[in-house]
């Protein structure tokens, strides 16, 4: 964790000097979470063209788009004539990247996996396109709704949970992930940290085995989380009624709102009013 | 009687050849970042640059001369399968070469980023997929099987089924995010066409192509059967032989840097079939011309169909090539009548 | 024996452990016609494979117009020797005369085209087997019969001296049978070597000679009236049957 926290320091040092450079104009988004970052730093004039599953975002209306996550045009992106192409490079295809550097367009590869990862990622996309400001304001207003939050939870008894991604087959929000802190900070014990990967997929039989008090659904599903969950009535979560529907976007983005995606999984954590009493904190 | 000449030979190579160029002219010229003509000629004249000649001549003309290349070797595949294993419904991936490919390509994939190994890494262990593959067919069906169509099309089909296995087996075992990449690559595109990897697919696809078109007559031969074949002058076995290490080779080339892109090696050398007779010293070249063309034909309308979405390949050769081939079944038998 | 256009002494073939054939001695002169008949897996194939340089014997002698099967090139093989199979399905939708224009590939280059010649020779083919209807005819729309005497005339337009048919009358109706037969007969009188493989023994009568094979040895050899007796026809397939000699030839009975 301090670890951490130290190289995210030095990155910014870093990123510091690097923003004395010329702040990017004409920026092509190919993630959604970057897609967002950029337009929550007030950058939306400066985003030439998104990815398909960015436009459906609010805010970015009416860009151009290039293509899907995996599948993007090469020579739509490069006819917008970029001066910055930002993407994730584990959800890449096809070498895609290496492409762009070979026709000359810088690329900025940043990987929001961890809670840090995605404040490194608002701070350096933040100096990338000349709004080091608003990136700074935003991470530290994450920072410190996070420090209330694990001071608030930390009297608090220890919750055994885990967040569902999907129903069926079963993914779950493991260790290292941006989810797997924010349960953590929130003092819920994550059951599928043990588990390798990132999103591992899972049997149900091991959640069954698993007896979690707490599950977190933020899974695409018309059928309400609790209706869903109690076919399975033996679940400690059932019985206690600790089985919450999350809506899809705000926690399952790893993205500029990081705040509020913490101030959700608290709500149904730790019930309503702790999660109130930290609003009513920020402001 | 009604047969092939030199002269019908060249006068149909001929105009499938203007068909090809009139389509890579097509390609060229039309993308989704909607250039006018004029603009694309200035670029080729060399007189613009900047964004407009990056496109044309840094995405688009790679991509269309891969979308040749591979047509070409697809089709030509599904030739020489065919009258191997004297089955004009074969294709090319019935093998188990492109299963290896696929296998190769996948485990690279899925596993090469805990090895460290990019993206540049996936055709390269495709192409050594596709070997062993047809390393495996030599060995199993080669000494006892003597490379007959028996026991080429058994070694194939169980090993397609256990590449395949092996493939849901470790797209299972990705994340969600390299599972979209695993269906995506399966599908087959033609997105990954750098300038490099293109020379080299085609140098394969041409060294394939020359080792299979002197041998039109022998694959007539082989449709008569093992002994008629061999009085009539060929050596089957080696004949076999060659003919499958040079077809597993345009497959290896087409697979290992497009996926598997369906429909061009089945449709392609049996519609020709239907409207230019069965001569292979035909239907060897012009499948050549005729799969190139077919290819870059659907894959312009993959990259310009939907403005910027890319479309797969596979699912417009498809739709493209299966009503178009019902129709010619439909004609050809009612001419029959 | 020089001039004899097939001969084959004391050859032995074994598949695995199994003996096809133990020291067989069978000779074919030119101007010939000589049914082979005998049980199933007796052998008969095997030879036929042999005389057409498909297989080498295990030991023993196989000699083509005096020189060794062996050392001829395919090429040179078929110019001199065409094959006849049992039953092949052609998958391919060539037409009678491309077909029949295939027997003509030992006598081309590599790359060659066929020459006015060549398309000479495939008419005359289909014309005397009375073909020429179905030149531009696809062979799948062929009733099997057709099909047949379609490979016939390919192997009559490859011209060779020697021409082995495995069951050439299988599938074929009475009048076309016999416009086999007759043809046959007429290629042996013209001067070539023609070996028959048939359980048709009705076709002995078009024969000039007739080969029982059993055990992997030809068990009689022999005029159709010094072969085809009951003895030797209770002896080779194990049948009691009734010869009638008629001024056509032998007329077997089966009881």
């Amino acid at each position: 964790m301090r670890g951490k926290a130290a190289l995210f320091v030095l990155s910014i040092a870093l990123l510091g000097a690097a923003a004395a450079a010329e702040p990017a104009r004409r920026v092509v988004s190919l993630n959604p979470s970057l897609t967002a970052i950029a337009l929550a730093l007030g950058a939306r004039e400066q985003l030439v063209g998104v990815d398909d599953y960015s436009a459906r975002a609010p805010g970015a209306g009416g860009l151009p788009t290039v293509g899907g996550l995996y599948d993007p045009s090469l020579e739509a992106v490069i006819a917008l004539a970029p001066d910055l192409v930002v993407l994730v490079p584990s959800a890449e295809q096809r070498g895609f990247r290496e492409r762009l550097e070979t026709l000359d367009v810088p690329c900025l590869a940043l990987d929001p996996v961890s809670f840090d990862d995605v404040l490194t990622a608002i701070a350096t996309l933040g100096a990338r396109l000349g709004r080091e400001r608003a990136a700074t304001a935003r991470v530290d207003a994450i920072r410190r709704t996070r420090a209330r939050a694990a001071a608030a939870a930390r009297p608090l008894p220890a919750l055994r949970g885990v967040l569902v991604l999907q129903r069926d087959p079963l993914f779950v929000a493991g260790a290292g992930t941006f989810v797997d802190d924010m349960l953590r900070t929130l003092g819920v014990e994550n059951l599928a940290a043990a588990q390798p990967g990132l999103w591992p997929r899972l049997a149900r039989e091991w959640l069954l085995a698993a007896s979690p008090e707490l599950i977190l659904d933020a899974s695409p599903g018309s059928e309400p989380a609790a209706s869903y969950w109690a076919r399975w009535p033996s679940l400690p979560a059932v019985n206690g009624q600790a089985v919450f529907d999350i809506p899809e976007g705000v926690s399952t983005l790893p993205g500029p709102d990081l705040d509020e995606a913490l101030l959700v999984l608290a709500a149904a954590a730790r019930g309503p009013a702790f999660a109130a009493a930290l609003r009513a904190e920020a402001r | 009687m009604r047969r092939l000449t030199p002269l019908r030979l060249a006068a149909t190579l001929g105009a499938l050849a203007l068909l090809l160029a009139l389509t890579l002219a097509l390609g060229v010229a039309v993308g989704p970042s909607g250039l006018a003509l004029c603009e694309v000629w200035d670029v080729l004249a060399g007189r613009s640059g900047g964004a407009a000649a990056d496109i044309v001549l840094s995405v688009r003309l790679p991509r269309v001369g891969l979308a040749a290349a591979v047509g070409a070797a697809l089709a030509v595949a599904g030739v020489v399968f065919q009258a191997l294993l004297r089955n004009p419904l074969a294709d090319p991936y019935v093998l188990g070469v492109s299963g290896g490919a696929a296998l190769g390509g996948i485990a690279v994939l899925t596993l090469g980023g805990a090895a460290g190994l990019g993206y540049a890494a996936v055709p390269p262990a495709a192409f050594a997929g596709a070997l062993g593959a047809l390393l495996l067919l030599l060995a199993v069906a080669g000494p006892a099987g003597r490379l007959s169509p028996t026991s080429l099309l058994l070694v194939g089909v169980v090993f397609n089924a256990f590449a395949s296995a092996a493939i849901v087996f470790l797209a299972s075992l990705a994340g969600l995010a390299e599972g979209a990449q695993v269906f995506l690559w399966l599908i087959g595109s033609l997105a990954d066409a750098r300038p490099a990897l293109v020379a080299s697919v085609a140098g394969c696809v041409a060294a394939g192509l020359l080792a299979v078109v002197p041998f039109g007559r022998a694959l007539d031969l082989l449709a008569l059967g093992e002994e008629s074949a061999s009085l009539l002058g060929i050596d089957t076995k080696r004949v076999r032989l060659w003919l499958l290490l040079a077809s597993s080779l345009l497959v290896g080339a087409a697979v290992s840097v497009a996926g598997l892109v369906g429909f061009v090696g089945l449709v392609v050398p049996h519609a020709l079939r239907l409207l230019l007779g069965p001569d292979h010293r035909l239907l060897v070249p012009a499948s050549a011309l005729a799969g190139a063309a077919f290819l870059v034909g659907c894959d312009t309308l993959a990259r310009t169909l939907l403005g910027g979405r890319e479309l797969p390949v596979g699912a417009l050769t498809a739709l493209a090539g299966g009503p178009f081939f019902l129709l010619l079944l439909r004609r050809t038998q009612a001419l029959r009548r | 024996m020089s001039g004899s256009t097939l001969s084959l002494s004391n050859v032995r073939v074994a598949l695995g452990a199994i003996s096809v054939l133990a020291g067989l001695d069978l000779t074919l002169e030119p101007g010939e016609l000589l049914l082979l008949a005998g049980r199933n897996g007796a052998g008969k194939t095997t030879l036929l494979r042999i005389a057409a340089g498909l297989l080498p014997p295990d030991s023993g002698q196989a000699l083509l117009a005096g020189r060794p099967i062996a050392g001829f090139t395919r090429r040179q093989l078929g110019r001199r020797v065409a094959f006849v199979p049992q039953e092949t399905g052609v998958p391919f939708p060539f037409t009678a005369g491309q077909l029949v224009l295939l027997g003509r590939t030992p006598h081309l280059g590599l790359l060659a085209f066929e020459s006015k010649a060549d398309v000479a020779a495939a008419e005359a083919a289909l014309a005397r087997l009375g073909l020429e209807a179905l030149v531009d005819r696809s062979v799948l729309e062929l009733s099997g019969g057709e099909r047949q005497l379609v490979q016939l005339a390919r192997a009559l337009a490859q011209e060779t001296e020697l021409l082995l048919l495995d069951e050439p009358t299988a599938h074929l109706d009475l009048a076309h049978r016999a416009l086999v037969l007759r043809c046959l007969r007429e290629l042996a009188r013209e001067g070539r070597a023609v070996l028959v493989v048939s359980h048709d023994l009705a076709a002995a009568s078009y024969a000039n000679r007739v080969a029982f094979l059993a055990a992997g040895r030809i068990a009689a050899v022999g005029t159709p009236a010094q072969v085809i007796r009951p003895e030797l026809l209770r002896s080779t397939f194990g049948v009691e049957a009734e010869v009638l000699a008629t001024p056509g030839g032998p007329v077997v009975w089966l009881r």
